[in-house]
């Protein structure tokens, strides 16, 4: 009998381009990103004051910020999702604007603006009823999450899984980015020799995982197969990733291994934070992994920001985007390649043919990674 | 799936033998009352052993440190060494995950300005630094995940370390559950539920139960095979509960606490006559509480020992468990109710 497969069937994001994977995309080749000044909060503390923001969504709402942006997804009919798919949250910080907002007012709705607390929440939007768990991985929660989703369904644990991802850009995280000097002054610039640092930005979306016994008999449109997925840990530092990139090198492996053997990777859709250390420990972990099959890697971060928890589910559905499409969307801001990046990062648009599959890797916080091997299906 | 290795950091102190000790022993008071009075079982790490390693993390916060030391210990119990040498995951269950340390660093916003918040108060709220530590001083490349949920975290994280060792992703996988007191919660929980004055929590009471906070780290080596010093074996783990279809069990320990307004749905565990236990009193209030309690159910299988009901207020005449249970224990049931009666929890039996 042969293993059973984890399909996207469908999945829907707002970003900084607005709301919809094609609106994501086609702002992506347009080469401008969608990056502006901050006016929610007083970025003067801060040594930026851009980020990659959602249009619409504000501060002071009764809703959070990231509830705001979820309902623009979940709340026009015809999203799809059955009722008994299982629910799983990728966030790192949930609905932290409301926290900042109870403390400054002295408000006792803290239970009501935790991490955890963003589950129900989530359940009355999305309509299913399982009440769900939180996956936090700091900045590889959604891939972790996706990963999460395909190994519940190949296992047979559930057949339908909807991974529901979202982060903001808060004064609490844009401080605690900006207290680890991890901001760039200007844009973050992924790959670049002069990178400085990252740019905070934010985004919402939600992924259905099934089971392809089930896509078939829904007759559900299939986006791509989630076909191999890796996690391990640095073991290195809070807050500094490995240095020579062999435990994002192992995961993904192990993510192609899954794939099995034959598995050509037409791109690699990186978490590229624009970060010196990052950066140089992705490349590493890069060559590591697939040695001299080059294979074009882009970063979406110096076009719409690091949407933290979020990152990682709207890059795997730009990944599955690149592989119907057969090229990489371009590097926004990428100027002058990092040496070290040559022969990997390009500035502009870059095709690839005749792959089967992607990768998209998410590096986060504690130095927790992702690889998430995605494939075309037939 | 077999539990290999514990550890433990509660109020009681750190260990094993400490927790074992507490189970065999009578109620203890809350050491811990705040400026309300509201009493709280709080971890002392200061006596806990591993101060080698807490050391290496003297700027993690508490949360952090009470799980590196369970972790540790859990590790050290179940006799595995050099873990960089094994393929170990780690998987992190927490209700209200570094809610002390995010509260701390929006504080230091408002009395001290952006310019002058701490880096490493905001690195240690990112909801997965805890996991990270552990990985970091027990020098672990596996997968490491926190889930978070109210109530079934732990049953959550324990669910998933089975499927990474059938799926052969890692050999062994450190599962916990950890909580951190903190005023915040103490009050917050004190203006939602009914808090225990006298600090003693009836978890037989149920309509409600009074509840107290707690706060502690506990957890587990898991593998596919049993090692030297196994405790149990993890049968299933089972969602959603039904009295009729209940599989028999020798014991069933039941995760009443009072972290739900309404705990009335253990009362149809008492139709099947299986004895009850409940050992919150011992370590407080905790939504991932079940980890303390199925430690308790997995030391029961391992010493073949009754550890009674540290509280056994018994208003509803549940079948308790009593202090001379004089035959074999082959099979003990854990079980959590969740606020909507939803349950969650594990069938454990002899390795």
């Amino acid at each position: 009998m042969s293993r059973t497969k984890a399909y996207i069937v469908s999945a829907d994001i707002i970003t900084p381009y607005g709301h919809g994977v094609e609106r994501c995309w086609s702002g992506l080749l347009s080469g401008k990103h969608a990056l502006k000044k901050v006016e929610r909060f007083d970025t003067r503390p801060f040594v930026s004051d851009q980020a990659g923001l959602i249009d619409g969504i504000e501060y002071g709402k009764e809703d959070s910020l990231v509830i705001q942006a979820l309902k623009r997804l979940f709340e026009k009919p015809g999203h799809g999702i059955p009722r008994d798919a299982r629910l799983i949250v990728a966030s790192t910080k949930g609905e932290i604007d409301l926290l900042e907002r109870a403390v400054a007012q002295g408000s006792d709705e803290f239970n009501q603006c935790t991490v955890a607390s963003l589950l129900p929440k989530a359940q009355k939007l999305v309509g299913v009823s399982d009440s769900g768990y939180v996956i936090s991985a700091a900045c590889a929660s959604a891939s972790a999450a996706l990963a999460r989703a395909a190994s519940t369904v190949t296992s047979g644990a559930a057949d339908c899984v909807v991974v529901v991802a979202c982060d903001s850009v808060s004064e609490f995280v844009y401080s605690g980015f900006s207290s680890l000097m991890a901001l760039d002054r200007t844009l973050a610039k992924p790959f670049d020799k002069n990178r400085k640092g990252l740019t905070l930005g934010e985004a919402a979306g939600y992924a259905l995982v099934m089971s392809d016994a089930r896509a078939r008999k829904e007759g559900r449109p299939i986006m791509g197969e989630i076909a191999g997925w890796g996690l391990t840990a640095d073991a290195n530092h809070i807050t500094g990733p490995s240095r020579d990139g062999k435990p994002l090198a192992l995961a993904i492996r192990k993510a192609m291994e899954m794939g099995g053997d034959g598995t050509t990777i037409g791109s690699i859709c990186a978490h590229g934070t624009g970060t010196a250390f990052n950066d140089s420990m992705e490349i590493k972990a890069f060559t590591r992994a697939l040695g001299q099959r080059t294979s074009p890697v882009y970063s979406l971060k110096g076009a719409m920001g690091h949407s933290m928890g979020a990152a990682g589910l709207v890059e795997a559905l730009v990944a599955l985007k690149s592989l119907e499409h057969g090229a990489t969307p371009p590097n926004i801001n990428l100027d002058t390649v990092d040496d070290e990046a040559k022969g990997w990062a390009f500035p502009e648009q870059r095709p690839f043919g005749g792959a089967t599959s992607v990768l998209s890797t998410n590096s986060g916080f504690g130095g927790v990674n992702a690889a998430l091997l995605l494939s075309q299906v037939t | 799936m077999f539990i290999n290795g514990m550890g433990i950091v509660f109020a009681g102190g750190s260990g094993i033998e400490k927790f074992e000790g507490a189970l065999a022993g009578p109620w203890v008071a809350p050491n811990s009352h705040n400026e309300a009075g509201l009493p709280s079982y709080q971890a002392d790490l200061a006596g806990a052993g591993r101060q080698d390693l807490l050391k290496k993390i003297r700027r993690a916060d508490k949360m952090s440190k009470m799980a590196v030391v369970a972790a540790a210990d859990a590790a050290e119990d179940a006799g595995l060494e050099n873990l960089a040498a094994h393929r170990v995951g780690v998987i992190l269950s927490t209700a209200h995950g570094p809610h002390v340390t995010t509260f701390k660093f929006l504080d230091g916003i408002y009395d001290y300005g952006e310019e002058e918040v701490s880096p490493i108060t905001f690195s240690n709220s990112v909801h997965n630094s805890t996991c990270s530590y552990i990985a970091q001083t027990m020098d672990i490349q596996g997968p490491t995940l926190t889930v978070t949920q109210f109530f079934h975290s732990f049953y959550n994280a324990l669910s998933l370390a089975s499927l990474w060792l059938a799926d052969d992703r890692v050999d062994y996988a450190l599962v916990g559950g950890v909580e951190q007191y903190g005023d915040v919660l103490s009050w917050i929980v004190d203006q939602k539920l009914t808090t225990a004055k006298d600090g003693m929590i009836k978890p037989f009471n149920l309509t409600p139960t009074p509840q107290v906070p707690g706060e502690g780290a506990a957890f587990f080596l898991v593998s596919k095979t049993a090692m030297g010093k196994a405790y149990c074996q993890v049968d299933d783990i089972f969602l959603g509960w039904d009295a009729d279809r209940a599989i028999k069990a020798d014991i069933r320990v039941i995760d009443s606490d009072g972290m739900a307004p309404d705990e009335s749905a253990y009362l149809a565990c008492g139709s099947s006559g299986v004895p009850m236990a409940a050992y919150s009193p011992l370590f407080g209030s905790m939504m991932s509480g079940s980890a303390f309690n199925m430690a308790a159910a997995a030391l029961t299988l391992k010493h073949q020992r009754v550890y009674p009901n540290p509280v056994a207020d018994n208003p509803h005449n549940l079948p308790l468990l009593p202090k001379d249970f004089g035959v074999d224990i082959n099979r003990m049931s854990c079980l959590r109710f969740d606020c909507r009666g939803e349950a969650m929890g594990a069938h454990l039996s002899r390795a």
